[in-house]
């Protein structure tokens, strides 16, 4: 029997790229009479724009019979989004990247965290996707974001509090005895005096890493110091100690992604801030392992770089989807 | 299916499905469960058509247990998370043991389907397919443009119609 190459390997068919152009125009809304006119056409034309149309229902037949399922009220429908819309913990996620095992009773914790939507648009500081940004604070503190990131900031006679509300920031706090310095997400918080730590917030948890000196970490009902080099993970239930040296996580500093033995899957999700395009890998590539230093200004390169490192191959359609497969 | 791709599979079930069982018993606590779970691996295994290259059969077999494992527990999570939901809701708005267990189901396909899929696309998607709201709305919504918007169900209709193939 004949190796079978992994199915996204294979080109797509440019019929079905139209079936979905279709699909989007006609989702629309309010879509002009002539789109579906047009449409009625193009179905009209042959027999394999029919079956591309027909596939493409098909795979969505998951979603629209959850639409069909009688519902006793329209609450019904919000729970079913809401539990949809919370990703797998990392916890769970980590289990396919083949990396340490976690075992634990985590179920609940899905329950209702979905961000409000639009938050980016009321932050005080935010950075669009591959925008990195650094500003000097009020109190002559540094604040240095990631791609992506959103901040709200609120600086009183007695704290100095920054609320970080998606994506990644390092922070060199100014020193003031009075005025504690705290890093604020909805897992937790991460308070200073006066040194540089940064903090990622991820869906379900956060990442505080010390760079210099030491910060107080703060989430649900426990509190622990770090020191220079350590990193902790924390969300509302509580903080687990990182044991591996994550400082080359801070690396986007400089506009590098210093990757170390990660699953080929992470280091796209890294990526993807700093792409408009949307990157999908396939799940025997993600499993690759990956050691370089990669430019997140010219993530073009970064993924020919991949390319000639690992065996994958990497296909563009058109500018708003790139492939990575395993060859 | 080759009587020598049928050798192989048999030799590969004996030497190391004990193994399996045992070493999903240890992540799972469940002699049962475990027991399906090794089933439903090596059911994965006929699929993979790779039993004749295969070098290190453990490592092979444990890559896809943990796919397994992580269906398991992805499942048993979305349905505590619904049941939790549901049981917050006043007693009017609970749907027939019927209608659960098909909503049960059905979350849990769905659920699959967009596994993979970036967050902000998911939720684009489900706004769209689900709650039937206009890219306008969506993009209001979600503070973003009805073009990014419009990228965005693209992509999540691609991602569907791969991961169905």
């Amino acid at each position: 029997m004949k190796n079978k190459k992994p199915m996204t390997s294979q080109a797509i068919d440019p019929v079905v790229l139209a079936a979905i152009d279709w699909m989007v125009r006609l989702d629309n809304g309010h879509a002009p009479a002539d789109v579906h006119t047009g449409f009625e056409r193009w179905m009209a034309a042959s027999d394999r724009h029919r079956q591309a149309w027909q596939e493409m229902t098909r795979a969505l037949q998951p979603a629209s019979q959850l639409q069909s399922v009688p519902h006793q009220s329209p609450a019904q429908l919000s729970i079913i989004r809401d539990v949809l819309n919370a990703p797998p913990s990392p916890q769970r996620r980590r289990l396919l990247n083949g990396m340490a095992l976690v075992v634990a009773g985590l179920g609940t914790a899905y329950l209702l965290k979905r961000s409000p939507t639009g938050i980016a648009l009321s932050a005080d500081i935010t950075t669009s996707t591959a925008e990195r940004k650094t500003v000097i604070l009020a109190d002559g503190s540094q604040l240095t974001l990631d791609a992506e990131s959103s901040i709200d900031l609120s600086f009183t006679a007695g704290k100095r509090l920054l609320t970080l509300h998606s994506g990644a920031c390092i922070v060199q706090v100014a020193t003031d005895p009075v005025r504690p310095f705290t890093v604020a997400t909805t897992h937790g918080s991460v308070t200073a005096l006066g040194t540089r730590f940064m903090v990622r917030r991820q869906s379900d948890r956060s990442l505080a890493l010390v760079l210099q000196h030491s910060v107080m970490l703060a989430a649900g009902q426990q509190r622990q110091s770090l020191f220079e080099g350590e990193s902790a993970w924390f969300d509302t239930k509580g903080i687990a100690p990182e044991r591996e040296d994550m400082r080359s996580y801070a690396a986007w500093e400089d506009g590098v992604l210093d990757v170390r033995n990660q699953a080929l899957g992470e280091v796209v999700e890294a990526l993807r801030t700093y792409r408009k395009d949307y990157l999908r890998v396939s799940p025997a590539a993600a499993q690759l392992r990956v050691f370089g230093v990669f430019q997140l200004d010219d993530a073009e390169r970064s993924l020919r770089t991949l390319a000639q490192a690992l065996p994958i191959r990497i296909t563009h359609y058109g500018p708003w989807l790139t492939l990575i497969d395993s060859r | 299916m080759s009587a020598h791709h049928h050798a192989a599979l048999h030799a590969l079930y004996r030497d190391h499905h004990g193994w399996l069982s045992h070493w999903l018993r240890n992540k799972l606590g469940c002699t049962q469960q475990a027991a399906d779970l090794a089933q439903n691996t090596f059911i994965r295994v006929l699929q993979s058509r790779q039993l004749m290259h295969l070098q290190e059969p453990r490592a092979f077999l444990t890559v896809l247990a943990k796919r397994e494992l992580y269906t398991f527990w992805r499942r048993r999570d979305l349905e505590q998370a619904y049941l939790q939901a549901l049981a917050q809701q006043p007693q009017a708005n609970q749907p027939s043991p019927e209608d659960m267990l098909l909503i049960r189901e059905a979350i849990a396909a769905l659920d699959q389907l967009l596994n993979g899929l970036a967050p902000n696309i998911r939720q684009a998607f489900l706004l769209s397919r689900l709650d039937g709201l206009t890219h306008v709305q969506i993009a209001e919504s979600m503070g973003k443009s009805v073009a990014t918007i419009e990228r965005y169900m693209k992509q999540a209709l691609l991602h569907c119609y791969l991961s169905s193939k």
